[in-house]
């Protein structure tokens, strides 16, 4: 048995797996489980695609009530969970200044209250009983953007459980990584979120076993070295754009919980509501001075 | 960087590109070929016969290749004649009856781009009276008139080689290498195409002239667009399959013009191998928007020949997964890179695709075909496989009207397989 390395396009980026002591035949029965239940999450969430699930309800749900499937309504609760976590930080349903409509294109505070008044989750209505959902006003678009890889990398972690694997990585675009177990030579994975500017420099190691990291940044640096804002980073409570670079990395057993809250403490590292249970997580900044040297920040 | 045609560009590149011991042992006439001597060239002197549109063409590219003279011209037709004795300078000899071009001494080679149904009763009479030759795709317009013409070759023992360009164009060479060696895995389908947007009529200057000069409109004459376009293609999927269709459906019709013409103006077919896995080709010409494709794929991914990309299923692997399995390996125990300046916030991956080969080709492999026939006369290097490919193209060509025509599945021949 040896170390086992699959990997293949999904949800609009790349899946990397490592399995340890897996033998080949094993690794390529998992790839395929894999590979075949996040084409079935696809086809649910996924906005790139016109026939996917949640494009019919972004398309229907504003003219009439949609029964949906209970994966997807059971994405919307956890939607409607962090908004309220959040304060309204996480935010699914809101749409992007930038993205909207003609008439909402212009990213004054008047029309942003306009926008915040006809988009977000605040205006999502869900029947739990019925399976249904509603849109109460027109400009409602659910965007998976913010919890979509972390519901993946959650099957993904069932998946691996079910079938006995003890230890792997896996790795979503190299942004949400789910450590099973621990790296051959340790009692865990260990990972490190570089600096933007330098990516031989590490700014935070983290020591990951049976838990996932999500990191989340706001624009990425270009091959002039220059930093560009991603700009659909966005404070769904003011509209304003991140434009600073600054990447948040989330520590949590649940990959969605880690996905949702790195992107929300990314916009205000106060967001999480007070009570909430924050043990056994944990999260941190790196953010960069007018230098671009990098400044670790542990928000919790 | 534009391509040459050049012997020693020639030589170079069919090398580089075919230098595969898997792509040799299916062209070792090419890599032969390419493995020629530099030094002054025997001289090779070549007949033609059909100086028309094609024949022209041809001929540009002959007067380019050093050691390759025209010594002879025929057309009957006398504007194609007269153009095609310009285009020798005055030096060939002209001849209305081809006939009487065969009898002439002194040439080692015939090139024959006339109308497809004189392609085998010109092949044969010339292969006979001891020439190599030419033939320009597609072989012929009857099954039996290939195996006639194959029988022929394999009687005289000369070289006969059949115009599909694209089994001497690098790019193409490269992509055969590279789907060889397995990087998109098994072909399970190929989808084939050519759309284009104009009558294919030619000028005709008198009404008595129209079925000689729009031979192709014609049954009588031609197969239409399955021979004069989808032949190319066909060949193409058939080398790449290793085999030649076995069963053939499809439809076919004149639904835009409608201008007393008899052959197709689309047709759409769908061919199986004998793995089962299918050709899919469709050609019009009341559309161009489309141009012509050949899309190969298989699970591990996809080929468009003429755009000249392949498309892996898989991306490909991220370098500090590549970095992690390697001090796995090597029992180092460091960290996984997160973030850093590679990391880019994710979007819908649009995966474009790597060039096949990446020097501009100004040349659809005509240059290079030429230089090889010429090429192939000095060494008098027959190659069969070529041979083989052009047989069995122009027969799934002419099987797809019948299928049509008949509007039932027909399957290849017994009698015709060689």
């Amino acid at each position: 048995m040896k170390t086992q390395y699959r990997h293949f396009y999904s949800m609009g980026t790349r899946l990397d797996a490592v399995f340890i002591d897996i033998e080949e035949k094993h690794a390529d029965k998992l790839g395929s489980i894999i590979k075949t239940r996040l084409v079935d999450i696809e086809n649910i969430l996924s906005i790139y695609r016109q026939d996917s699930e949640l494009s019919m309800l972004n398309h229907s749900a504003y003219k009439m009530e949609v029964v949906v499937s209970q994966y997807l309504l059971n994405a919307l609760l956890i939607c409607k969970k962090y908004y309220k976590i959040t304060g309204g930080v996480f935010d699914a349903g809101m749409i992007s200044p930038s993205s909207s409509s003609t008439d909402l294109r212009d990213n004054t505070k008047v029309h942003f209250e306009l926008l915040r008044e006809r988009s977000g989750m605040k205006n999502v209505e869900l029947d739990e009983e019925k399976k249904s959902v509603r849109y109460l006003t027109r400009n409602v678009y659910i965007d998976p953007g913010g919890f979509g890889k972390g519901m993946a990398i959650k099957e993904v972690k069932d998946i691996l459980l079910a079938e006995g694997v003890q230890n792997a990585l896996i790795s979503f675009g190299e942004s949400s990584v789910l450590a099973l177990g621990s790296h051959p030579q340790g009692d865990y994975w260990p990972v490190a979120v570089t600096d933007i500017f330098d990516n031989q420099s590490v700014a935070r190691l983290a020591k990951i076993r049976d838990t996932s990291i999500s990191t989340s940044g706001t624009g990425f640096v270009d091959n002039r070295g220059l930093f560009k804002p991603a700009g659909n980073i966005f404070d769904p409570r003011t509209g304003e754009i991140i434009k600073d670079p600054r990447t948040v990395s989330f520590i949590s057993a649940d990959p969605v919980e880690a996905e949702i809250l790195s992107t929300s403490l990314l916009i205000d590292t106060d967001c999480i509501t007070e009570g909430y249970e924050l043990s056994g997580k944990e999260a941190f900044a790196v953010d960069y001075d007018s230098n671009r040297k990098f400044v670790v920040n542990e928000i919790l | 960087m534009t391509y040459r045609q050049s012997r020693r560009d020639f030589l170079q590149r069919t090398a580089l590109v075919t230098g595969g011991l898997i792509l040799g042992s299916h062209f070792p006439d090419i890599r032969t070929l390419a493995a020629s001597q530099d030094g002054p060239q025997e001289i090779v002197r070549l007949g033609i016969i059909g100086t028309g549109s094609r024949g022209q063409y041809l001929m540009n590219h002959l007067n380019l290749i050093p050691g390759v003279e025209i010594v002879a011209v025929c057309d009957n037709y006398g504007p194609n004649l007269e153009r095609g004795v310009q285009m020798t300078g005055g030096k060939a000899t002209q001849f209305t009856d081809y006939r009487k071009l065969l009898e002439m001494d002194g040439m080692d080679g015939l090139i024959i781009a006339t109308p497809l149904h004189l392609h085998s009763v010109m092949t044969v009479e010339a292969l006979q009276s001891g020439l190599h030759v030419f033939c320009e795709k597609a072989m012929a317009k009857t099954p039996g008139e290939c195996l006639n013409m194959y029988n022929a070759q394999q009687a005289s023992g000369k070289i006969l080689l059949i115009g599909h360009q694209r089994m001497f164009n690098p790019r193409y060479l490269k992509a055969f290498e590279m789907i060889n060696h397995g990087q998109l895995g098994n072909i399970t389908q190929i989808r084939a195409y050519w759309h284009r947007n104009n009558d294919w009529r030619r000028i005709v200057p008198e009404p008595d002239l129209e079925e000689k000069i729009n031979w192709r409109m014609y049954w009588k004459y031609s197969e239409g667009l399955m021979t004069e376009l989808g032949s190319h293609q066909i060949q193409v999927a058939n080398f790449i399959k290793k085999d030649f269709p076995r069963k053939v459906a499809g439809t076919g019709s004149i639904n835009h013009w409608h201008d007393g013409r008899e052959v197709f103006d689309n047709v759409n077919l769908v061919y199986e191998y004998a793995d089962g896995s299918s050709l899919i080709y469709d050609s019009m010409i009341s559309n161009a928007h489309y141009g012509l494709e050949e899309q190969i794929m298989g699970p591990l991914g996809t080929m468009e020949l003429e755009l000249g990309r392949m498309y892996s299923e898989n991306p490909p692997p991220a370098p500090g997964i590549l970095q992690l399995l390697n001090n796995i390996e090597h029992k180092i125990f460091d960290p996984l890179p997160l973030g850093g300046k590679s990391w880019i916030p994710e979007t819908a991956v649009k995966n474009r695709g790597e060039y096949i080969y990446e020097v501009d080709l100004d040349d659809d492999g005509t240059a290079l075909e030429m230089e090889g026939f010429a090429q192939m006369i000095r060494d008098n290097r027959h190659s069969d496989i070529l041979l083989r490919e052009a047989y069995y193209a122009s027969i799934a060509a002419v099987l797809g009207n019948e299928a049509i025509k008949r509007g039932e599945v027909v399957e290849f021949p017994e009698e015709y397989i060689l």
